[in-house]
């Protein structure tokens, strides 16, 4: 059987989300309907069992992986930063092209401004 | 711009790591695949965080690299694997742990069975209406921040989150009624 309240309100009315207004229309609502009162009751449970379910803790060893990656991730971006440098004032030295723009932005990003200026003549 | 001092990365990863491993297990089912996704989040947090301007709070920001991680590993896996703790219900080994204010042998009954069948259902609801529920409910995120994490307006977070615990219940009577008879 439904009354025929909406539900969604009476949801919302559960989250505490509701304001004033509406908040007042659904309590005078749930005062007078048992059945109303029980599906609440019902929506409040089955929100504390979600809330109260079992957690572990993040393992150690992962967390100690995820910032060694993240520390290589650096060190790589570092290296590959000075790698496509040596490259580029190679090529600009040797054949006076300019470099690629997949070089540029990667000297833009990672070097010093007066490199920047010096490797792509800006 | 920079990447973030290992240090305040650091700091990053033991503040969230926990919440972000257990969403993570939750909505994957098995601790490799969590393990995997949650390296895979932070790492793409790692590479992010010099572009974050602050346009939400973090934690939020963060969440949104959880749920399309998860989603995305979802989606190309076809294997569905059941939680870890849908299999110590069966023998109630983690419930014995959890205990409610009111400690009457009843009660303890009662809520040790709900959470058992609400860990069950989850498992057989679609993906998405798991993940509003976490969300929700057990990452504690406000309507406000749910709808940036899923990029929705707050009214759909409003109809998605009614329709999701709906499922959930659904899902839930036959098991109940399965350990009635």
């Amino acid at each position: 059987m439904n009354c025929g309240f909406d539900r969604e309100l009476l949801s919302l009315y559960a989250d505490g989300v509701l304001k004033r207004d509406l908040l007042l229309h659904v309590e005078t609502h749930i005062s007078e309907c048992q059945e109303c009162r029980r599906a609440l009751e019902d929506m409040r449970e089955l929100g504390k069992a979600l809330n109260s379910l079992p957690r572990e803790a993040a393992p150690h060893a992962l967390v100690e992986r995820i910032l060694a990656e993240a520390k290589g991730t650096v060190r790589q971006t570092a290296r590959d930063a000075v790698r496509q440098t040596v490259s580029a004032v190679w090529t600009v030295a040797m054949h006076g092209f300019r470099i690629e723009d997949e070089q540029e932005e990667l000297v833009r990003r990672e070097l010093p401004e007066w490199v920047v200026r010096w490797v792509l003549f800006v | 711009m920079d990447q973030p001092p290992h240090r305040v990365f650091r700091e990053f990863v033991s503040a969230h790591a926990g919440r972000i491993y257990n969403h993570a297990l939750r909505m994957l089912g098995n601790r490799e695949d969590a393990e995997e996704a949650v390296q895979d989040i932070f790492l793409k947090a790692h590479r992010g965080m010099a572009d974050f301007r602050g346009q939400s709070e973090i934690r939020t920001w963060l969440y949104r690299i959880t749920v399309n991680t998860c989603l995305t590993r979802l989606r190309r896996t076809t294997l569905q694997q059941v939680h870890p703790d849908a299999e110590q219900t069966k023998t109630g080994n983690q419930w014995d742990t959890i205990v409610s204010n009111d400690d009457s042998p009843e009660n303890l009954l009662i809520e040790k069975d709900i959470k058992g069948f609400v860990i069950e259902a989850l498992e057989l609801i679609s993906p998405d209406d798991k993940e509003i529920l976490l969300l929700f409910h057990v990452d504690e995120l406000k309507y406000e921040e749910i709808a940036i994490v899923l990029d929705v307006p707050i009214g759909t977070v409003c109809a998605r989150l009614y329709r999701a615990r709906k499922k959930l219940r659904a899902a839930m009577e036959p098991l109940q009624k399965e350990l009635k008879r």
